[in-house]
């Protein structure tokens, strides 16, 4: 259903499912985490060393868990978020963007164009390489906005 | 003992009035063809509990408790013009559609639907309490076809989506729901009557796909740009904190001590910590109730641009006459509901001691008025959100050129001013004393002076230097179906639709916070003269070269700004939600701490069409702490702004 250009490289299923995009058992079986819930710092030591990323001048840990919507990440207060490893670029032309991300190539697993609203989400194959990427394009791509989302509270109706 | 022979009478009478064409203002320029050409909402049967389409000729208006008899829309009119909502598509993200409903299946198309749960087009809710987005379309885009109620834009092209509620992990891809996906790309407006109530302060973050989609809203409609009309949240008392939709513990504000009594003073939550509504394109909507004043759930801030109508909190009787709106009680907002008597908001098992029997399935009202309980009424900025979102499809459906900064410019200059003197009402021009646990002074002086140890904290309605009457409670005022319709069809002045983020400049550094004071932030200086739209500043704590704790206790900190024309907008207030603490485990706010690394933004439209050149100051006006909190000492914050214009 999304619009515009779709390109799915092959070899993901293999790379994703090695991240924690797509979840092997015994993942899903730690996977258990609200979204917004902050983590003490004691629960935090009990999970041991943890793979960290930063977007911008902000450092997120991973944790070895996630559901269908992504891999679970704590930001620098503990709160538990989620993230798939998604950048979207806006602000600058659609083949200005693509173009951009030709040099992370090998990195992408999904390009999305999304052509009504001039925005380009490439997803990478893990959190680390997709925040590297970010952060490298938000210096490099003039007049672009680089977002990597990361959910930490789901809305609610009012 | 209810009234029921009575309100029968007078409902029947209401109804035999609007049939007559209640109203003043001519069809003689209606082309609009079809059985209900030119007609107004008399022709459905349920309009004369439709307060906010006709007050004057409404089932509530001889309830004076809650209701005025005046306050509505003013879209009787545009109705009679044959303006219906033509031609717009609107979009009503939430937590589903019902696309069989009776009063909405003819206007909803079903390449405009989605559901996030099945991914599917068909975005009927399975539970049998989530009719919300059932009620806030109808609001919007309910039939005119002598069925039920009639929406504000009873012809628009509706779609929907279900968008909130997801279980088993599921998250909705906000970019295709935003306008990226094939059946939400040709959106006009999009109705949000959804947030993050958040409880302790969130970054406005490069991680926010939501602020991302909607800075992209410019590029919608072929570059005309579509709008969102969102919700400012119900959170001005508290935040109930929910988890898996059971209620953990009220997340709640300090009241203010005066003379043995407690006022709840100012807003609890501020709108502006669900940093999305920081963005031009959303148009943050209170909400106002029968009675022409603000409903005591909604939120307000710096940020609401506009006010609807939601009704009030509680709605008892046979249709909400029971009460008075003091008692936060009254008239709510009628609309469509998941059918059937066994789901939705009207249905078997309710109580009479929480709603109107109209809501009760099998009760005698509901069995005459409501029998198959295809219709509810419900409030909230939810559904205040959805009036207005109906008055910009009718914008729409008259000039279809309009682009997005058209739509706000136009409801901003036809919004009416209501209740203008609520400012200086019960106590909330009284200064609040910082040093001691929230207390109101004697005083109501407006000065704010640095090293004062009290200071109003609310200005109620105020006029900036560009002449605009603005207010935290209702924005710009309460919205004009009419007055917008009829500026949109005369205008031609159309605005740029190009969305240039502007970047941060300094505003300071090392300002120094003093609890229980008021204390100058900064100033800083600017040198352009285009006229404002919006200003933001962003905070966060000053790093402390000696690694000693550096945080700062935003639920302690008021931040005011003051424009070179001597304009001041509250932008946050002391004693908010951040500040207090419930011994709940799951209640994390412990004072509302800011870091050094933290990017904490709020935005103001108070200054909206003055010339910015000068120097702006910041001040901080900052209540007492609690000790169990253990904020910082001395505390200090970095700040930076940066100005939209108005275009």
């Amino acid at each position: 259903m999304i619009e515009g250009l779709n390109i799915v490289y092959k070899k993901l299923m293999v790379i994703a499912a090695s991240i924690g995009l797509g979840f092997s058992g015994l993942t899903y079986a730690q996977s258990n985490y609200e979204l917004g819930t902050m983590l003490t710092p004691a629960q935090i030591s009990a999970l041991g060393p943890l793979k960290s990323f930063t977007v911008g001048t902000m450092t997120f840990r991973i944790l070895a868990a996630g559901n269908r919507s992504g891999t679970y990440v704590i930001n620098d207060q503990g709160k538990i978020g989620i993230c798939n490893g998604e950048v979207l670029i806006s602000g600058v032309p659609i083949d200005q963007a693509k173009k951009a991300l030709i040099a992370y190539q090998s990195s992408i697993v999904s390009t999305t164009v999304y052509d009504s609203l001039k925005m380009v989400s490439a997803k990478f194959s893990n959190l680390q390489e997709a925040a590297n990427a970010r952060n490298e394009l938000a210096t490099t791509l003039t007049g672009a906005t680089l977002t990597m989302p990361i959910t930490f509270n789901l809305p609610r109706v009012n | 003992m209810r009234r029921i022979a009575y309100l029968a009478l007078v409902s029947f009478t209401t109804t035999l009035i609007s049939a007559c064409g209640g109203g003043s203002d001519s069809t003689s320029s209606c082309t609009e063809t079809g059985p209900y050409a030119c007609q107004t909402g008399a022709s459905e049967p349920l309009y004369t509990y439709q307060w906010g389409l006709n007050a004057a000729q409404s089932f509530f208006a001889t309830y004076t408790e809650v209701s005025d008899g005046t306050t509505d829309l003013n879209v009787e009119a545009v109705h009679k013009q044959g303006i219906k909502g033509q031609g717009v598509n609107v979009m009503v993200l939430d937590d589903g559609l019902e696309i069989n409903h009776i009063d909405l299946k003819a206007n909803i198309n079903p390449a405009m639907t989605w559901n996030f749960q099945t991914n599917t087009s068909d975005s009927t809710p399975t539970g049998i309490n989530e009719a919300h987005g059932t009620n806030v379309a109808g609001m919007i885009a309910a039939a005119q076809n002598g069925i039920g109620v009639m929406g504000i834009a009873p012809r628009v092209t509706l779609g929907g989506a279900k968008f909130i509620g997801l279980t088993n992990g599921a998250i909705a891809n906000v970019v295709e729901a935003y306008g990226g996906a094939l059946w939400s790309k040709n959106t006009d407006v999009f109705n949000a009557s959804y947030s993050k109530s958040l409880i302790v302060p969130i970054d406005y973050s490069p991680t926010s796909v939501e602020i991302a989609a909607v800075q992209s809203f410019p590029n919608l409609r072929n570059g005309k740009g579509a709008v969102m009309v969102k919700s400012a949240a119900n959170d001005y008392v508290d935040i109930q904190v929910r988890e898996n939709g059971i209620k953990l513990f009220d997340a709640s504000c300090p009241k203010f001590e005066y003379r043995g009594a407690s006022y709840s003073l100012v807003s609890c939550a501020n709108p502006s910590s669900d940093t999305v509504r920081l963005e031009l394109p959303i148009i943050v909507t209170a909400a106002a109730n029968a009675k022409g004043y603000k409903s005591s759930y909604s939120s307000a801030g710096s940020v609401v641009w506009i006010t609807g109508l939601g009704g009030q909190g509680g709605s008892l009787g046979n249709y909400g006459e029971e009460g008075s709106a003091e008692k936060d009680l009254g008239p709510q907002i009628y609309s469509t509901d998941l059918m059937g008597c066994d789901r939705g908001y009207s249905k078997y098992g309710e109580s009479p001691d929480e709603v109107a029997q109209f809501l009760i399935g099998g009760s005698p009202i509901n069995q005459e008025k409501n029998p198959s309980c295809d219709f509810s009424q419900m409030n909230g900025t939810s559904s205040s959100a959805p009036t207005v979102t109906g008055v910009v499809a009718l914008m729409l459906s008259a000039n279809p050129n309009l682009g997005w900064r058209d739509i706000r410019d136009i409801l901003r200059r036809t919004a009416r001013q209501m209740n203008p003197d609520y400012g200086n009402q019960n106590y909330r021009n009284h200064q609040v004393n910082l040093t001691l646990n929230p207390t109101l002074s004697d005083s109501t002086s407006t000065a704010l002076s640095d090293g004062a140890t009290a200071a109003r904290i609310d200005y109620g309605w105020q006029t900036n230097g560009a002449g605009n009457k603005y207010s935290n409670w209702y924005g710009f005022g309460l919205v004009d179906a009419k007055a917008a319709v009829t500026m949109a069809k005369a205008y031609t002045s159309y605005k740029l639709t190009q969305l240039v983020v502007p970047t941060w400049s300094l505003a300071g550094v090392d300002g120094q916070v003093k609890y229980g004071e008021v204390k100058e932030l900064g100033k800083f200086s600017v040198a352009s003269e285009k006229a404002i739209d919006m200003i933001q500043l962003v905070f966060n704590a000053s790093k402390k070269p000696d690694n000693e704790v550096s945080n700062v206790c935003m639920g302690s900190v008021g931040i005011f700004l003051k424009s070179p024309q001597g304009s001041v907008s509250v932008l946050s207030t002391p004693y908010n939600v951040f500040y207090d603490n419930t011994t709940h485990t799951k209640d994390t706010r412990n004072g509302g701490k800011i870091g050094s690394d933290s990017i904490y933004v709020l935005g103001s439209y108070a200054f909206y069409g003055e010339n910015p050149k000068g120097d702006w100051t910041i001040y901080a006006v900052s209540g007492t702490p609690l000790t169990t909190s253990e904020c910082a000492a001395n505390p200090k914050l970095d700040m930076g702004y940066r100005i939209y214009n108005a275009e």
